[in-house]
């Protein structure tokens, strides 16, 4: 039996696309949380990565949560700017009551994102990436870890990395750096978040089946650089033989989150199909 | 999935597991566990009083299902016994945990006997083989399967005077591994659980070295052992559920956060 009755979620990349953070939200909903969902909201998002949402995709999250008989925020911010991660804590206190559960799904690959090789990478796209990934995660924790803190009962928190965070993943070098540097802090964050009795953990997924998730162009572009197209890439790498769904990462972080987490704090689970990396 | 199912529903509804050294401490915590989520739990233990009374516990104090089926670890006909009995009475066998181990005591490195090796290979993962090969054309034909084997941070820390048990348990990992890889075209997953548990053997090391017991605790993160049926019982339901459906060939550490950066293992030990 799992259940977040009475509990408050702040979701950060909850309306992009491949639509793990979605499936977070609406699985904490339907467990009993209340969600705050937030993301980097554009009129017209690009197709190039995953880094955005649009106004529809975020108002689809909130009322998935509320269909969920859930109440629900959604919050258009900079996950990279201090400020506005703070703001967006403080407004979901004020409007759902508490924070008890952090999930951090922000971050993205692509072009804008530090794709390509680490010899053609600019400072300022390979400073974006790091904020993108790994700063923006940082903010997220600490914002709502402060707020667990104060709130004085605990809480749990979960990053998303990547498998890229555990091998060097060629013409993705920013990111691999940036989503390595999660597991490794999120390790730190259990050691120093424990005697509040928060927990810490962080997930590395292979990625998001293109189709489930509407689109994931930075696996497409990995898996056509290694095998040449998507099919034969899954078939020779992944042992299940098969790509994951949005709601298999996301039963991982709840997993993470949950009660059933009870005593693991500064683990990194694979979510990968067996793929070793 | 925990998306598509209720909160009143067992996760386990259905499913046939057995879980080795059922009888006490993370074995009997784990039946428990599954046995309040639905599951039909074979306890195979080599103890016929802690079996019968795990048995008794689930069926009377849980109103759940359970059978007991007496298994010595160490002969391999017995393992085998154990899933075929299962499958005679149970229909089938959707779930293994190989909890169970028996190793030699702590000794330096220059004095352990060979016979310590021998043990505690054959009673780590030698029953474990056994017992996966044996599982197999069962979870295979049902294109669903569930194995969950327990290792130590014994042995991913090299702890000292336990050179046996570490290279036993480091054993079991590989095999973990190689099976996920091997056997993922059948969606047989296949994923080790490293506790930090207050179970009988650690009891029994806290009593024999109580300050290093004392310090290792101060050094784990969440300043505590884990329960057997609450802490380490939800992370193999986690595994043993369709929660995990993409997970296969990992470590999970419930352990405290211990994991990280280890834990001074240092009882007193003479020359």
């Amino acid at each position: 039996m799992i259940s977040f009755e009475g509990k408050v979620a702040w979701v950060s990349g909850a309306a992009r696309k491949p639509g793990m953070g979605a499936a977070v939200a609406r699985i904490l909903a339907h467990h009993g949380a209340d969600v705050a969902c937030v993301d980097v909201v554009v009129p017209e998002p690009t197709v190039a990565d995953t880094y955005e949402a649009s106004p529809e995709g975020l108002a689809a999250v909130v009322a998935a949560v509320e269909a969920e008989g859930r109440r629900a925020i959604g919050l258009a911010i900079d996950p990279t700017d201090p400020d506005e991660v703070a703001a967006s804590v403080a407004r979901t206190v004020e409007v759902l009551g508490r924070v008890d559960l952090c999930a951090n799904l922000s971050g993205g690959t692509g072009p804008r994102f530090g794709t390509g090789p680490l010899l053609d990478v600019s400072p300022e796209i390979f400073q974006r990436t790091l904020d993108a990934n790994l700063t923006a995660t940082w903010l997220g924790a600490q914002a709502c870890a402060r707020q667990m803190i104060a709130q004085g009962d605990g809480g749990a928190i979960v990053n998303l990395a990547s498998s890229a965070a555990l091998t060097g993943e060629p013409s993705f070098g920013a990111f691999s750096a940036a989503r390595a540097g999660v597991v490794r802090m999120t390790e730190v964050l259990a050691y120093e978040l424990a005697a509040h009795n928060i927990r810490a953990n962080s997930v590395c997924p292979l990625g998001v089946a293109p189709a489930a998730g509407g689109g994931n162009p930075g696996l497409e572009y990995t898996a056509t650089q290694h095998k040449g197209d998507v099919d034969t890439w899954v078939r020779d790498l992944i042992p299940l033989g098969r790509m994951q769904s949005p709601e298999e990462t996301a039963n991982v972080m709840v997993f993470l989150l949950s009660d059933a987490a009870s005593f693991v704090t500064g683990e990194n689970i694979q979510v990968t199909g067996g793929a070793r990396f | 999935m925990w998306c598509n199912g209720g909160n009143d529903m067992g996760r386990l509804d259905g499913r046939v597991a057995i879980v080795t050294g059922g009888g006490q401490g993370i074995g009997r915590g784990i039946a428990r566990r599954f046995a309040r989520e639905g599951a039909a739990v074979v306890v195979a233990e080599i103890n016929p009083d802690t079996g019968a009374a795990v048995v008794a516990e689930i069926t009377e104090e849980l109103g759940g299902r359970a059978i007991f089926v007496p298994t010595d670890i160490l002969q391999q006909d017995q393992v085998e016994a154990m899933v075929q009995q299962t499958v005679d009475e149970l229909g089938t066998v959707h779930i293994l945990v190989n909890n169970a181990y028996v190793a030699g005591g702590f000794a330096r490195f220059e004095h352990k006997p060979d016979g310590d090796l021998e043990l505690a290979f054959r009673g780590g993962p030698l029953h474990t083989w056994w017992a996966m090969r044996a599982a197999f054309p069962h979870m295979k034909a049902q294109q669903w399967g569930r194995i969950i084997n327990f290792v130590s941070l014994n042995g991913i820390n090299a702890h000292k005077y336990s050179a046996d048990y570490n290279a036993a348990k480091e054993a079991i990992r590989a095999i973990t591994r190689t099976a996920a890889v091997e056997w993922g075209r059948h969606n047989i997953l296949c994923n080790c659980i490293a506790p930090a548990a207050a179970s009988p053997a650690y009891v029994a090391f806290a009593t024999a070295a109580p300050e290093n017991a004392k310090e290792m605790l101060q050094a784990n993160p969440l300043r505590r052992m884990g329960d057997p049926e609450h802490d380490i019982g939800g992370v193999a339901l986690f595994l043993a559920s369709e929660d995990s459906d993409y997970v296969t060939g990992n470590t999970i550490f419930a352990s405290g956060g211990t994991q990280v950066n280890g834990v001074q293992w240092d009882p007193p030990m003479p020359d």
